[in-house]
């Protein structure tokens, strides 16, 4: 079949979906070219702007007959590259999949489009007591399909888990353009749970375009905490001591003193001189047992040499304590013109030795790291500032990646705990599965998508066709 | 039946090889160790005498423990080191009989769910034979991992009806966290059902029951009780049945359409637990 240009495809889609609801051009390709994740581009033909399930059904069928890419895209806050569209063709935004189709607070659930801001759910049902638990960093602007394709974490991660045990039902266009609806009904089913597979699959195994999410009672009390250390291994040392102490905390944060320099100049976090991290510790449930826990984390931290324990006192200084966590990654735009935030785990008693390795790491090749991580479940982020317009720093960023991804494996972890897999990792997988184990998740992809059209040359490494396109790919940030 | 007792891995690999079917269950002549099915003659049931592994890590609360692990002595191990796996001791259940393959091959509904979770929850990574002899892992050993498809979750209550799992990674919890719940009831049943629904049908399925529950779970909205089928069904609730009655869990057709594809991508001659799941 003859390649179709852009233009022919641009005037496809406006049969389909009108002039408003696509995007072409030359700025166009270059903001959609890739995601949070910067060092990897690929930039679509058109994009697409659909407002229902129907409407998205129309456009994969029309790719289906023309043998064309397509790759679904939230806010394109991902951190792996997943929705960069890897072999071109049309780009499908869910920027106008934004409706919230039925709040059902008797059966505390509501029904959404895939576009829908992450904290737009909660502060639709704030009223009601309620609140859409999964809380990642960019969730102001990240929406629910994002976090479906990605099961997204998040500070409260550690308490009340990931997005998949937060979503009831979900529609989704499959990669053969069939509408298919899963869940929805009471949870808990006995028998194998297709949603399973769906949640977290990167968009790989079709189209999201609406959910139900499961709505949870907003807690009755909270007790946050800001806590500074002395030395980084004082601090992970005492993450490690209160998740051994049984004390699950909401939340259990950490940041190294890179961040903590970007945080103050931006938010005017203060902190004691001689910090070298601060762990934020959040306990939430009755009144009783969130002060009983607080009190037995400050304990702790106060054991393992904590030169302050600061707790907030009211509701708008446990905001303001969150807003320096939050927005830590975006005040590191103060440091350097790129940053790369990595994502590994590793089972929480080895932190320490794998911090240790990080900031040596970052030494030996020469690049600049800070740390601002889920603490509690182990999940790091090495944030690396650099300039992208320089070669070799990228290369110095992407082989520092790969050090750390190969000793969080090493070590029992994972190579991603809520970023995903996306381009970025592809090739890593290799560290964590065998063939058979790779051979294993394809027979999976196939379940639901036996083509290479629905977000093609993602997560599973050594794709036919997708090997020298990745060549392109790499490096092209200028 | 012909039953073949395997001592390793590679012997059960190589049963599963040299075999048309398998049944891989706890006992198949029993009515709900041998979930019920009416095995064919042909049949070769595999007996996992392989010698249970267990490494309990409770400084991060996983514990990697090999599928023919009777879950008593998996509590018990937990135990001395003050940790438990959330189960509760229902009636017919393997969790007083069976090992934690057939734990996570039935996903019974389980007392305090909402709050303590359930297999889907617990499991971090399996290790599974396929139906070509091969093992093959899914997940990790942390609780955070996105890599990857989430096989270990599909794996859960599919009644080892896609892969046989070997080996497997749960979360465990320290025991003085969570209370334990006085057990489901005392007595012996030959069935029993379980019925969920939505919240807001919870007062009025409550109301049209014909049979006093054997328990109730106002928070995860759920009814076990000792005859079925349940009088009454609602829109989106589930029912199960379990023992002399037993039948396959209920699918939706997009369910069923899945599953259906997932058999013949893992075991497309039905070597494994052949009809176990109803639909394929």
């Amino acid at each position: 079949m003859k390649a179709l240009t852009e233009m022919q495809m641009r005037e496809a889609m406006v049969r389909l979906l009108g002039e408003s609801s696509v995007l072409s051009g030359a700025a166009v390709r270059r903001a959609y070219d890739c995601d949070a994740y910067t060092v990897d581009r690929s930039a679509p033909s058109v994009v697409v702007l659909p407002r229902s399930t129907a409407e998205v059904q129309k456009v994969v069928r029309w790719c289906l007959e023309q043998s064309v890419p397509f790759t679904a895209r939230g806010a394109g806050t991902g951190l792996s590259g997943g929705s960069m569209p890897a072999l071109g063709g049309v780009v499908i935004s869910s920027k106008r999949l934004t409706q919230i189709l039925e709040v059902d607070e008797g059966n505390r659930r509501l029904r959404a489009q895939a576009g829908v801001v992450n904290s737009h759910i909660s502060q639709a049902v704030a009223h009601f007591g309620l609140h859409f638990a999964p809380d990642p960093s960019s969730q102001t602007v990240a929406t629910l399909g994002g976090n479906i394709a990605e099961n997204s974490g998040g500070p409260h991660t550690l308490k009340y888990g990931v997005t998949a045990p937060h979503i009831l039902g979900l529609t989704l266009v499959l990669p053969d353009g069939e509408i298919m609806e899963f869940g929805g009904g009471a949870p808990g089913r006995p028998g194998p749970d297709p949603m399973s597979l769906l949640i977290g699959s990167e968009g790989l195994l079709g189209v999201v375009t609406e959910a139900w999410v499961k709505l949870t009672p907003l807690p009755e009390s909270v007790q946050t905490a800001l806590v500074a250390f002395p030395t980084i291994r004082a601090t992970s040392e005492t993450v490690s001591a209160i998740i051994a102490s049984g004390v699950i905390p909401a939340a259990l944060e950490m940041m190294d003193k890179h961040i903590l320099v970007a945080v103050k100049a931006a938010f005017g976090l203060e902190y004691p001189e001689g910090t070298e991290a601060m762990l934020l510790v959040e306990c939430d449930g009755d009144p009783e047992s969130a002060l009983h826990e607080i009190q037995r984390v400050e304990e702790l931290c106060r054991e393992r040499g904590a030169l302050m324990v600061r707790v907030a006192q009211n509701e708008d200084e446990r905001k303001k304590l969150w807003t320096a966590r939050k927005k830590g990654i975006g005040a590191m735009g103060r440091l350097a013109p790129s940053i790369v935030t990595h994502d590994g785990v590793i089972p929480p008693s080895r932190l320490p030795e794998m911090l240790d390795y990080v900031y040596a790491v970052a030494n030996e090749l020469g690049v600049g790291v800070a740390n601002l991580f889920h603490a509690g479940d182990g999940n790091l982020h090495p944030c690396f500032y650099f300039d992208d317009r320089d070669p070799a720093q990228v290369e110095a960023v992407v082989a520092a990646g790969e050090k750390i991804m190969r000793r969080c494996v090493e070590l029992g972890g994972s190579l991603t705990g809520e970023h995903g897999i996306g381009v970025e990792k592809m090739d890593m997988m290799k560290l964590m599965f065998s063939e058979a184990d790779l051979r294993a998740q394809a027979a999976i992809k196939a379940v639901f998508n036996d083509g290479s059209l629905c977000n093609p040359c993602k997560v599973l490494p050594d794709q036919k066709g997708c090997v020298e396109h990745m060549r392109r790919w790499r490096g092209v940030a200028t | 039946m012909r039953q073949v007792s395997v001592r390793s891995l590679s012997e059960m690999a190589d049963l599963v090889r040299s075999s048309d079917r398998l049944a891989v269950c706890e006992q198949p002549s029993t009515r709900i160790g041998g979930y019920g099915l009416d095995w064919e003659d042909s049949a070769v049931w595999m007996a996992d005498d392989r010698p249970v592994d267990m490494n309990i890590v409770p400084e991060d609360f996983y514990v990697e423990v090999s599928a023919n692990c009777p879950i008593a002595l998996l509590q018990e191990e937990l135990g001395r080191r003050g940790l438990w796996l959330p189960l509760e001791p229902l009636p017919l259940s393997p969790f007083e009989w069976g090992s934690v393959r057939d734990g996570l091959a039935w996903n019974y509904p389980l007392p305090e769910s909402h709050r303590r979770g359930s297999w889907k929850d617990w499991i971090l990574g399996i290790e599974a034979l396929t139906a070509e002899g091969e093992v093959v892992k899914f997940g990790s050993k942390v609780t955070k991992s996105v890599a990857g498809f989430d096989g270990h979750k599909f794996l859960v209550g599919s009644r080892n009806a896609f892969m046989i799992p070997t080996t497997v990674t749960l979360r465990v919890f320290p025991e003085q966290q969570l209370e334990r719940a006085k057990p489901l009831q005392e007595h012996r049943f030959t069935t029993w059902w379980a019925q969920r629904c939505l919240p807001a049908d919870w007062n009025v399925m409550l109301g049209a029951l014909n049979q006093e529950p054997v328990a109730t779970c106002k928070e995860s909205f759920t009814i076990w009780m000792v005859s079925g089928p349940p009088s009454q069904r609602y829109s989106g609730d589930w029912a199960l049945s379990v023992g002399e009655q037993g039948q396959p869990p209920e699918f939706t057709a997009a369910e069923a359409w899945v599953l259906r594809r997932a058999k013949r991508q893992f075991d497309p001659s039905n070597k494994f637990n052949a009809g176990v799941l109803g639909v394929i």
